[in-house]
């Protein structure tokens, strides 16, 4: 149960970063600024690059949170497929012939980390993480660095960069860095803060 | 008895599609003749003079001539028709054997990263594919897919389907069948040592370049799969390229 994690630690990190939503540049700020946001909607671009590839490989799609804990991920190009968080459970969906379906591996347990970073992190308590130390970096630009403490995160994982945007309470981009070749950027747009979401977008795929 | 060239009309490139109960009541029937059936190769006549004098290079066609690299959306399907997605990239050179495979997850979370030149490398593979097995079964059917089938190729002409087609068959007597469908795609079908069917690849949906868009393979053998590739990206490389190492 515990290695199976791993195949689910990118949408793990993905939902929590997402509750890093409010901040500035302190961590009582950033305290202040969680407790603001109540749901976020953004449409991203994922940039995958590796040593092996030529060009970056870019996905589209488009993202939901609400508070405390509901996320719907979903990619629309080149690839269809959602991932939903919502009351505890975690599902993924392909889309096959013609509709979505279920992903086998979406029963898979994941929750653990997710859950427990983020009632943590929701309150802007990087201190108690249990898989990463957290550093608040100004310079040259606001970035929260998200350093694994683990030796078996370590290994896939060097690093998470969370970059703010101009627009309180929202995300420019999250750089997960495996390896100093081996990057995923997934950068931010279009984001509306606080505007309702209706439940069912975490619940149903359409 | 003869082996038909299509196990199941609905899933081949080359039959017409029937409706889906006729389908499914096909390949039941097709099922158990198979398990009762003794079997032995599809029959390969001699083409006629139009198609004949060129079969072998259209067969060897159908595999990438020199370094490649494709970046495919893969759908796994299992017996219990459960199924995952994932992103897979192959750089390969056909001149030399090299393989470089990397397999990730939508989010772009890599789990398996392998090379093969003459033994396999595993780069990373995170559980549950993390074991030798599915390194070893992977660049087969990587090899399966885009390397010219070893031994040596000891017919060509038309199936009983009247599609034209060559077979190769290697040291230990294994045969494999590429079977043509004009500009639409090919079929390759591997054999057993009893001459079942092992595996099937289904290419089709050409682009202009003649690289298939779709490409299905099926293993038949336990532990049996299927696998949906959708192409992304497909880039011809230069020998030597850095991407093989």
């Amino acid at each position: 149960m515990r290695r199976n994690r791993n195949i689910f630690l990118i949408p793990a990190i993905l939902a929590v970063c997402l509750l890093l939503v409010g901040w500035s540049d302190s961590w009582e700020q950033i305290r202040r600024e969680s407790a603001q946001v109540q749901s976020i909607q953004a449409r991203f671009i994922q940039k995958k690059q590796m040593k092996i590839l030529s060009r970056p490989l870019i996905s589209e799609g488009r993202f939901f949170f609400q508070a405390p804990a509901s996320v719907r991920w979903e990619y629309t190009a080149p690839v269809k497929s959602i991932l939903l968080m919502h009351g505890g459970s975690l599902k993924r969906y392909i889309h096959s012939g013609g509709g979505f379906t279920e992903e086998a591996a979406g029963r898979l347990p994941a929750m653990e980390i997710v859950m427990q970073e983020m009632s943590a992190w929701l309150h802007g308590q990087f201190d108690q993480s249990r898989y990463f130390t957290a550093t608040l970096v100004n310079d040259p630009a606001p970035r929260i660095i998200l350093t694994p403490k683990e030796k078996s995160f370590a290994r896939l994982i060097k690093r998470i960069e969370l970059t703010p945007s101009e627009q309180p309470g929202v995300l420019k981009s999250i750089l997960i860095v495996e390896d100093e070749k081996t990057t995923t950027l997934f950068e931010f747009r279009d984001a509306q803060v606080n505007k309702p979401i209706p439940e069912s977008v975490f619940q149903a795929v359409q | 008895m003869k082996q038909p060239l299509a196990l199941c009309p609905e899933q081949s490139a080359l039959g017409t599609p029937f409706s889906l109960r006729a389908s499914a009541a096909w390949c039941m029937v097709l099922m158990v003749w198979l398990l009762t059936a003794c079997s032995s190769l599809p029959e390969i006549k001699p083409a006629g003079p139009d198609l004949q004098p060129n079969l072998r290079e259209r067969c060897q066609s159908v595999f990438p001539a020199g370094p490649h690299q494709f970046v495919h959306s893969i759908e796994a399907r299992l017996p219990d028709d459960s199924r995952s997605m994932a992103l897979g990239i192959v750089t390969l050179d056909p001149g030399t054997g090299v393989i470089r495979c990397v397999i990730m997850t939508i989010e772009g979370f890599v789990f398996f990263d392998a090379r093969y030149q003459q033994v396999v490398t595993v780069n990373r593979a995170m559980y549950p594919f993390d074991s030798p097995e599915f390194a070893k079964n992977m660049m087969e059917d990587i090899r399966f897919i885009f390397f010219q089938p070893g031994g040596a190729l000891v017919a060509t002409g038309v199936f009983d389907n009247d599609f034209p087609g060559c077979r190769w068959r290697n040291s230990d007597g294994l045969a494999v069948d590429v079977v043509l469908n004009q500009q639409r795609g090919w079929l390759i079908r591997k054999y057993d040592v009893s001459d079942h069917v092992s595996g099937q690849v289904r290419a089709y949906a050409l682009n202009p370049e003649g690289i298939p868009e779709k490409i299905e393979l099926s293993r038949q053998k336990f532990p049996s799969y299927t696998l949906k590739m959708t192409l992304l990206q497909a880039e011809r490389l230069q020998q030597g390229d850095e991407r093989l190492k």
